[in-house]
């Protein structure tokens, strides 16, 4: 277990390194901006470099941040509560739902605000529909959620093909982007950094109890946890954390399942540390990703979902090699 | 300090582990938990530990009534030891000790040096303490098994309840871990444990309980309730019982 002024080294570092890819997401693009004028820029400076700073960038930048921790976030919540480290914030169904919402609407071409709400809305309605099924008596009850979300997702997964196969043409490009993960259309990111923010002051008291949890479930109900409790809330939570990300940037894959290993492999298995840890490591990991994803091939855009697969599992391979395999 | 059991019921699956089940165990004493495989101990041990619920009858720990405790101060009272633990995670050998203080530190709490001082000790005292940073999943068995009572000497309840503590152990590991085992009693803590062995049973602890698989049982001092005809009851095996030195050896025939 780190000692409690190691973590907060730790968290420093990962917070300048998390304003430092913000920094780098403001100043580069099509038209470079300095650091100085992107400062005065933040500060209330008008002017054209300006407009692009606060309305393009910033809001692109704080929304990938926000989804960035949120997968990362629920991604960590869900490898402790199936106590497998091959744990995703997608298991239980929720991208599906609202890979479906999102979709319909823009099947019917409404503007990207009401897709946005309409993957919201299928999301939650997967959620609903998941829990409401998996919900019963005894122990069970896990390996029902689980399949009951495989299940839906699967059907979701048809779904969302039988749209793409009946969509005009011209709108099937931003289908694609959307289902691969896109965040080039966020406007808003306040919704996504609010929930963001509403998930670490839920999951952050729960952290020890996640610790005890991780070693077991019988270990844990011995050392004073309430399991079946801390279980429904933490899998609710890490569904509503997901349901708030694919809501604002599709489903963007790989971020949670490994982001929290990766900051795993470095900083052991303390989710008072992990839990953070993995929120800004995310956070920092998508804004990168979506940085490249706008300037690689500018003036053309990459949905950013391809990127952080592309940066993510290879980063993760060299040091699942390098460290011996510790899971 | 006492662990009060009145006309307790336990069942698990609709299979009776024991019927009006009662005994009464006071500061500085042990109970043994001898039975067939199946025959409910585990069930009665976790029941014990208020993991497990009771059809009828009160188990009441230090005069007050076990559900009427909270989980967490259960836990401050209680330790319970499964028969066998799983680690999906990597945690070094310390980490995994130092989780028995959980029950005793406050939400937002971290461990402190005194925390991780007491965990060396336990470990010490499990013959563990070279391994400290070992990673747990590349314990073998017997040191696992080891860990776990580490764990429980760090979590310090005055009732402890273990699963078969000495499965895994070789020879004079086991021992060891009876000797311990026995300090912790003589130190005025309460100890129940299942065992497979009739003969340390019978050596090591004050009183024992035998289970029929039934729901009948037998309970009382080890020296008297463990015997060639209960054995041979309780086992369905025969026995022989070997005089020497004024004391009674059981092997089976």
């Amino acid at each position: 277990m780190p000692e409690h002024r190691h973590v907060t080294l730790t968290l420093l570092l990962l917070l300048s390194l998390a304003a430092g890819s913000l920094a780098m997401a403001l100043t580069v693009g099509s038209l470079p901006v300095a650091l100085s004028d992107v400062w005065a820029a933040l500060l209330g400076k008008q002017g054209a470099a300006a407009d692009i700073i606060m309305q393009l960038r910033l809001p692109r930048a704080l929304g990938a941040f926000a989804c960035g921790g949120l997968l990362a976030l629920a991604g960590a919540l869900m490898q402790v509560l199936l106590r497998n480290p091959l744990g995703d914030p997608y298991v239980l169904g929720i991208s599906g739902g609202a890979a479906v919402g999102a979709l319909c609407a823009m099947l019917v071409g409404l503007a990207a605000v009401w897709v946005n709400l309409a993957a919201f809305v299928g999301a939650f309605l997967v959620l609903l529909l998941v829990f409401g099924l998996a919900h019963g008596e005894g122990s069970w009850v896990q390996s029902r959620l689980l399949l009951t979300g495989v299940i839906v997702s699967a059907g979701c997964g048809a779904a969302v093909s039988l749209i793409l196969s009946i969509a005009p043409q011209q709108s099937l490009h931003g289908m694609l982007f959307w289902i691969m993960g896109d965040v080039a259309y966020i406007s808003q990111p306040l919704p996504a950094l609010f929930l963001l923010g509403v998930g670490l002051l839920f999951s952050l008291p729960l952290a020890r109890d996640l610790n005890v949890l991780s070693r077991g479930e019988i270990q844990a109900a011995a050392l004073g946890v309430s399991v079946t409790r801390l279980r429904w809330l933490t899998y609710f939570l890490a569904a509503m954390l997901t349901a708030g990300a694919v809501a604002t940037a599709g489903s963007i894959g790989f971020v949670g399942l490994v982001v929290p290993h990766l900051m795993r492999l470095f900083l052991g298995n303390d989710q008072r540390l992990l839990l953070p840890a993995s929120v800004l490591g995310g956070g920092i990991l998508l804004v990168l990703a979506d940085t490249l994803a706008r300037t690689v091939i500018a003036p053309q855009q990459l949905p950013v979902g391809v990127l952080t697969a592309l940066i993510g599992a290879p980063l993760f391979l060299y040091l699942l090699t390098r460290q011996g395999g510790r899971p | 300090m006492s662990l009060d059991v009145r006309h307790l019921d336990v069942s698990i699956a609709g299979h009776a582990a024991c019927r009006d089940l009662n005994f009464r165990l006071t500061s500085g004493e042990s109970l043994v938990i001898l039975g067939r495989n199946g025959a409910g101990k585990s069930t009665l041990l976790a029941t014990l530990a208020g993991l497990h619920s009771a059809d009828a009858g009160r188990i009441m720990l230090h005069e007050q009534l076990l559900f009427n405790y909270t989980q967490r101060e259960l836990a401050q009272q209680r330790g319970y030891c499964a028969q066998q633990q799983h680690d999906a995670f990597a945690a070094t050998v310390l980490e995994t000790a130092l989780i028995g203080r959980h029950p005793h530190l406050g939400r937002w709490a971290w461990e402190s040096e005194q925390d991780r001082t007491a965990a060396m000790q336990a470990l010490a005292k499990v013959g563990l303490d070279d391994l400290a940073e070992r990673q747990v999943q590349t314990l073998s068995g017997g040191e696992r098994q080891r860990l776990a009572i580490a764990t429980l000497l760090v979590q310090s309840p005055s009732l402890y309840l273990l699963d078969e503590p000495l499965s895994h152990l070789d020879l004079n590991h086991a021992m060891a871990t009876l000797k311990l085992l026995n300090e912790i009693v003589s130190n005025g803590q309460m100890l129940i444990a299942v065992l497979h062995d009739p003969n340390l049973a019978r050596r090591h602890f004050d009183q024992a309980l035998l289970m029929f698989g039934d729901g009948t049982w037998a309970c009382g001092p080890a020296a008297e309730v463990i015997n060639q005809d209960s054995l041979e009851h309780l086992y369905g095996h025969p026995i022989r019982s070997i005089n020497n030195h004024h004391d009674y050896w059981f092997i089976p025939e």
